[in-house]
């Protein structure tokens, strides 16, 4: 058996799964992939291995985490409940960075400035990511927290990669047969794009 | 991390990389034919302007 290729040059998303952010979940991969950083999100996780162990595995295999916090809200659908997923897998990231210095790096992104600190006020004396919602903020962003980094592309560049993309995303779904970019195979052929 | 990296990484097998690699040179194709077509002229000024300057 082939021993699997894990690079240490690799990002957790963590990200909302909704129509609402497909933009910014394509520009988190384009602009990660154009930092020569490898994107890991849940998407690859099997149905068969529980989510938790793979989570944590994951993380362990990533020297970098971002979590984009800027949908994290109630449901519109009784009951009412706030999602807690990316609050607990930051948790968890924090959690693992603490236990392993030097190893694991995390970065908190939102949408609007000081939102995040009302209702994690654990998270005060943090620098949190503030794109705006906006493509180009997460660009910016990205560029941001990867200043020190070896690759650094300019935001326009990471916008041309971005425009160029979405061009090939009907392409690749078509292809894949899906219904849409939140599936296994198409996250997978997204990076590949990304990156070529 | 290459676009190779990612191939290993994903488990993407040679003939979808090479089904991918297709559809990004097709955009590309696509998109510098659009970059490359026919442009306006640098706008004269307009007549009113034209007759103000005189």
């Amino acid at each position: 058996l082939e021993t699997p290729f894990i690079p240490q040059e690799s990002v957790f998303l963590n990200i909302p799964y909704d129509s609402a952010f497909e933009r910014l979940y394509i520009a988190y991969i384009v602009g990660i992939t154009a930092l020569r950083l490898a994107p890991r999100t849940t998407l690859e996780i099997p149905d068969t291995t529980r989510r938790l162990d793979r989570i944590q595995t994951l993380l362990g295999e990533c020297r970098y985490s971002i979590h984009d916090l800027s949908r994290v809200q109630v449901t519109r659908a009784a009951p009412r409940i706030p999602r807690f997923n990316m609050p607990f897998e930051l948790g968890l990231a924090v959690s693992w960075s603490a236990m392993n210095p030097g190893r694991h790096s995390w970065f908190v992104c939102d949408s609007e400035r000081h939102r995040v600190l009302k209702s994690i006020s654990d998270l005060a004396g943090t620098d949190i990511n503030i794109h705006d919602g906006q493509v180009r903020g997460v660009m910016r962003e990205l560029c941001n927290m990867f200043a020190r980094h070896a690759v650094r592309p300019d935001v326009t560049d990471l916008m041309k990669r971005y425009r160029e993309l979405r061009l090939a995303l009907p392409q690749i779904q078509r292809q894949a047969g899906s219904r849409t970019l939140y599936e296994p195979r198409v996250f997978k052929d997204i990076c590949y794009v990304a990156n070529s | 991390v290459s676009a190779e990296d990612i191939a290993r990484i994903f488990s993407i097998s040679p003939k979808r990389q090479a089904a991918l690699r297709e559809i990004l040179a097709s955009v590309r194709e696509k998109s510098g034919r659009n970059n490359a077509g026919p442009k306006r002229s640098a706008s004269k000024p307009s007549k009113k302007k034209a007759a103000a300057k005189k």
